[in-house]
């Protein structure tokens, strides 16, 4: 008697464990609805001085003047290369003519001289190449590199040297001349 | 002249007790009803089924809009207990692809205020409906008497999040974000 009470009470609990289980087990699923999503990042390049943004010189008639200091010019870029296939870098003045000033009299920019050698420039070149940026004769290449899938996102960082070379230019009177070098990258 | 046999009493008796008991009922046959209601359950995107980014490496994309999901649902509280809206991607390492790289799940982040998700959370979590570590509960509500049928309206705002992303490369992506309802 007391194991077939004991087996009912079994049986009881199973059966009493299926119907809760049943009700658990209850489930519903909606259709599945779509939200399409469409993101563009966008071709990106910048050019910055991290350092040297500031540069003196003592000049010296007859003689090359070497800046005190070498900008450091960072330049990163985020490219398509099926889009685009190399990255340049230049320096130029607005004014070629008047690169430095002391508001009387200018030194043109076939005086100031920039090198970059790990760039396009390994010895002391004049600022009066004719680019895709800056004015006619105004301006320097100072470096191009191929964009391909290995370096389509990149960041480099190359030092400017800059002096300016007095040695074959008119009498320079003593002054203060002051000029902005500018900077720039292409992608094209 | 009577009915041969029968007192003419008697006969008149039968002719008028005739019709009271000239009736016979049969036994009761049941006709048993039956109708049944089937469970609903359906999840559409109102407006905002497409969502357009402007990536920025670095920086969060904003959803050019929200998307408005509606849910509605007719289920029996005594079987149905919750409803649940989720938010998945079929493939969490790539819920936008690109042509060179893709930008997976977890830099792509929702957010119901009036659901679930408060706050911008990634599309990472692991539930029910979705791919491990590719979905994100949206929206749920408890089913009780009053509110077994329903119709319900959410805007889920999403957003690219690359702040902490390696380099995206220039270039179009795209994915699609699944929206699924789940009652139990």
């Amino acid at each position: 008697m007391k194991l077939r009470t004991t087996v009912r009470v079994a049986v009881a609990l199973v059966v009493a464990g299926f119907g809760v289980a049943g009700s658990a087990e209850a489930q519903l699923l909606s259709n599945i609805a779509n939200v399409n999503l469409n993101a563009n990042a966008a071709q990106t390049l910048t050019v910055s001085v991290t350092s040297g943004s500031t540069v003196n010189f003592a000049l010296t008639q007859g003689a090359a003047a070497a800046g005190d200091v070498s900008p450091a010019i960072s330049t990163s870029w985020n490219l398509n290369p099926g889009l685009t296939g190399a990255v340049s870098l230049f320096g130029y003045f607005n004014t070629p003519s008047a690169a430095l000033t002391d508001g009387v009299y200018d030194i043109a920019s076939t005086y100031v001289q920039g090198r970059m050698t790990t760039g396009a420039v390994a010895t002391f070149t004049s600022f009066t190449q004719t680019n895709a940026v800056g004015p006619a004769n105004g301006s320097l290449l100072l470096f191009t590199e191929a964009v391909t899938g290995a370096n389509k996102i990149k960041t480099r960082s190359d030092n400017l040297d800059l002096q300016i070379d007095l040695t074959a230019s008119p009498t320079v009177p003593a002054s203060t001349y002051t000029g902005t070098l500018r900077i720039q990258a292409r992608a094209l | 002249m009577g009915a041969p046999g029968l007192a003419p009493g008697v006969l008149a008796a039968f002719l008028l007790a005739a019709p009271a008991r000239a009736q016979t009922l049969s036994g009761v046959s049941i006709v048993t009803l039956q109708a049944t209601k089937v469970s609903a359950l359906t999840v559409v995107i109102g407006s905002g089924s497409s969502m357009n980014f402007s990536l920025l490496q670095g920086a969060i994309a904003n959803g050019s809009t929200a998307a408005a999901i509606t849910t509605s649902w007719s289920v029996n509280p005594g079987q149905i207990g919750t409803v649940r809206v989720y938010g998945y991607f079929s493939t969490p390492s790539a819920a936008l692809a690109g042509a060179t790289m893709n930008i997976p799940s977890n830099y792509v982040e929702g957010r119901v205020t009036t659901g679930v998700p408060t706050t911008y959370t990634p599309i990472a979590q692991t539930n029910p409906v979705g791919p491990a570590g590719g979905s994100l509960l949206l929206v749920s509500e408890t089913i009780t008497g009053v509110n077994k049928s329903k119709t319900r309206t959410d805007n889920l705002d999403l957003r690219v999040n690359l702040t902490t992303s390696p380099p995206v490369p220039a270039g179009n992506y795209n994915g699609t974000l699944r929206i699924q309802v789940r009652a139990f």
